[in-house]
């Protein structure tokens, strides 16, 4: 007993006390609103009245389970969150493997591919909407010169375009942050083992898959796992490309927070959509921190 | 004192006054969509420094938003406790704010400007329990605007039914190359395909719901009317994905012979292409009712502004007679009260005479306050929408698409 409370003398309070303001201040402003939304989900309050809602329980959580909205978006924010992960990880792949290799100008050359990341969402969703413009976009000219459409798609306004080129535009301000994340473990990946693979008389296609691609396999976990948490909680992208139309296509669980919350004024169910939102963004966070310590302790 | 010192005293003190001038002002919160709009913001403007030149306590805020985040940021700011003190508000805005009681009566306010006599009957939109609530600012009619050249070229005559329409719009295609009929189908744009389709819906006498609140989302009158906007967008005859402003950018353009719209496209161009409009005229809506459905704006003063009594002041200023001849005469947009125009305007615009007369005799109500559920129109409305999205992109027949948008209607009516 002595003992414990000698070695609890001995603990440095210093840290501590330093760390406390931002503590309090992450407190304030990051856990007292989390607190504040998830208490607002028992609630049937609508924004104008905001003040005067009114205690319903569990009801906003009943009524979600059973709303095919809240279904479609779930529905919606996954298809979004595989696709655009997908593509932005082999984008991003694609590109590592080539800057990694020897080659003139290759800082200069990196510097370009990063610029998308660079570019404000709103700027790019801009750019890609008039490119997407059905009358004056240049993607709809070059697929009517190769023939590869007849006429004028309008990739926007139409249900089944409107996801694609959500997830092309991600793709594309994305894969920068991929290419980056895979581009340093590509590097940490030894030259001694392609040179004993080669010497065993793999081909290229063979070290990829039997070299490379384990070698990257912690990355990979890691670099996954944060696209599809980005992807779950983007709102500035989807929202300024689509508002999550047309006829509710990319509406993603984000997207119908922010509607529900401030098109219908039903900030009460908004609440409990955007708590089941953050329930699953935890889930895929503790599994994402699981993987990093894994990661480290090897 | 050398005169660099002497000029540089001097434009110190007067900066330091006209910043004291300032500091003493109160603002008077005014947001709009308007302030920027063209000469509408001109109009808007004028009128702000005639108030602040007969109120000198007062400076108005001059705040612009844009239409499609208006409602939202109001409507928060009102929720956050900072709400304006007088605003403009969109029709559908009105009913959810009366039943939150978030706005103040204006029944006073209307009794001292001395302007109720002159207010449109429209104003009863904004009435509940006994009081009046909003003031009209403006109340347009949409009917159909045609291009009077391309409708010769084809040599046909003008329509006056569904009918007549579609035939003549195949025609103007083969012989103009230009499309018979436009109209905004930009899903992306719920607000504008639900409006475009409500001129058909009540243009056939129905609507989606009734007063009580009861789902009629497909009742056969209702598949007849979508059904003709189908058969256009189906045979080509309509230009399908585009949004209203591109719409009317081809209609000023001359390559849309007819589309259902407000005088704003009038505005439009006069403003882009004042050479056309000897081409322009306002027509009677070719459906079977020839219902002439209604956008509008009111002003409303909300119950928790700082300055009722200055809104209410600033208000009246725009609703002043003169104020409102102008309005109509420079701007060409129908103000919120009666105005006889002038001789000479009404001899140089003609449309407009013919569109009030439009307007007075098929009124069609507010075409976007789907009856029965004003309060959560909104949803309402994205709800028909998504239906028709489905329709118009051939995924569900025209019956089919409206019957189950009548079972999905019927079940979110249930729990509201």
């Amino acid at each position: 007993m002595a003992r414990t409370w000698q070695s609890a003398r001995k603990i440095d309070w210093l840290p501590v006390w330093l760390l406390l303001p931002v503590g309090a201040i992450l407190a304030l402003i990051l856990i007292w609103p989390i607190i504040q939304g998830v208490s607002l989900s028992f609630y049937n309050t609508r924004i104008l009245n905001y003040a005067m809602g009114r205690f319903i329980g569990l009801a906003n959580y009943r009524f979600l389970l059973e709303d095919e909205y809240f279904w479609n978006s779930l529905r919606v924010t996954t298809i979004y969150g595989v696709a655009s992960m997908s593509c932005t990880y082999l984008l991003g792949l694609g590109f590592a493997l080539l800057l990694n290799r020897q080659m003139p100008m290759r800082g200069l050359i990196r510097t370009i591919f990063i610029l998308p990341w660079a570019i404000p969402e709103v700027v790019a969703v801009l750019i890609f909407a008039w490119m997407l413009d059905p009358q004056f976009g240049v993607i709809n000219f070059v697929l009517i010169k190769l023939g590869l459409i007849s006429a004028p798609l309008a990739w926007l306004t139409q249900s089944e375009l409107a996801m694609p080129a959500l997830v092309l535009l991600t793709a594309w301000q994305q894969f920068p942050l991929a290419m980056l994340i895979l581009l340093a473990g590509l590097q940490t990946i030894p030259r001694e083992e392609y040179e004993a693979a080669m010497l065993d008389g793999a081909g290229p296609v063979s070290r990829f898959f039997h070299v490379t691609l384990p070698g990257l396999r912690a990355v990979n976990v890691i670099l996954i796992l944060l696209l599809i948490l980005n992807s779950f909680r983007r709102v500035t992208m989807i929202y300024a490309m689509t508002k999550g139309g047309p006829a509710r296509s990319t509406e993603t669980l984000s997207i119908l927070t922010y509607n529900t919350a401030f098109e219908y004024q039903r900030i009460g169910y908004a609440a409990a959509v955007g708590t089941a939102l953050l329930l699953i963004l935890l889930l895929f966070s503790l599994i994402y921190f699981r993987a990093i310590l894994k990661d480290r302790s090897q | 004192m050398k005169p660099f010192t002497l000029t540089a005293a001097t434009i110190a003190i007067a900066l330091v006054a006209s910043g004291a001038n300032a500091q003493n002002k109160t603002k008077l919160k005014v947001p709009s969509w308007m302030w920027e709009e063209g000469q509408v913001g001109v109009w808007f403007k004028q009128k702000a420094a005639e108030f602040e030149a007969a109120n000198a306590g007062f400076e108005v805020d001059k705040t612009q938003i844009g239409p499609a985040d208006y409602e939202k940021v109001v409507t928060t700011q009102i929720a956050g406790g900072a709400a304006p003190d007088l605003m403009p508000v969109f029709t559908s805005m009105l009913p959810p704010m009366i039943a939150a009681k978030t706005l103040a009566p204006l029944d006073d306010c209307i009794a001292a400007g001395g302007f109720g006599s002159r207010m449109l009957p429209s104003v009863s939109f904004a009435k509940a329990g006994g009081k009046t609530y909003g003031v009209p600012l403006t109340m347009s009619p949409w009917s159909m605007v045609v291009n009077k050249k391309l409708f010769a070229a084809a040599g046909v005559p003008i329509p006056t039914t569904p009918d007549e329409l579609y035939k003549a719009s195949k025609i103007i295609k083969e012989k103009t190359g230009a499309y018979g009929y436009a109209f905004g189908n930009d899903m992306g744009a719920p607000l504008h395909v639900y409006i475009n389709a409500m001129q058909w819906v009540i243009g056939f006498g129905s609507d989606f719901s009734q007063p009580d609140g009861t789902i009629t989302a497909n009742s056969p009158k209702n598949i007849e009317a979508i059904g003709w906007i189908k058969r256009f967008m189906d045979e080509g005859l309509a230009p399908v994905g585009l949004g209203v402003v591109q719409a009317r950018s081809l209609f000023v353009e001359g390559k849309v012979a007819a589309m259902f719209e407000g005088p704003w496209l009038m505005t439009q161009i006069q403003q882009a292409k004042p050479e056309m409009m000897a081409d322009i005229d306002f027509e009677v809506a070719p459906t079977p009712t020839h219902a002439a459905i209604t956008g509008g704006a009111f002003y409303a003063i909300p119950a928790s502004a700082k300055n009722p009594q200055a809104a209410c002041k600033l208000l009246t200023t725009f609703m002043e007679e003169e104020a409102q001849r102008r309005w109509l005469e420079d701007l060409k947009q129908i103000p919120g009260t009666n105005v006889k125009p002038s001789a000479e305007f009404s001899a140089k615009n003609p449309w407009v005479g013919k569109m009030a007369e439009i307007a007075a005799k098929y009124p069609g109500g507010i075409g976007y306050a789907p009856p029965g559920h004003l309060v959560n129109a909104a949803e309402f409305r994205q709800m028909t929408v998504d239906a028709l999205s489905r329709i118009y992109s051939g995924k569900a027949s025209v019956a089919d698409g409206l019957n189950d948008l009548q079972s999905k209607l019927k079940t979110w009516a249930a729990t509201r």
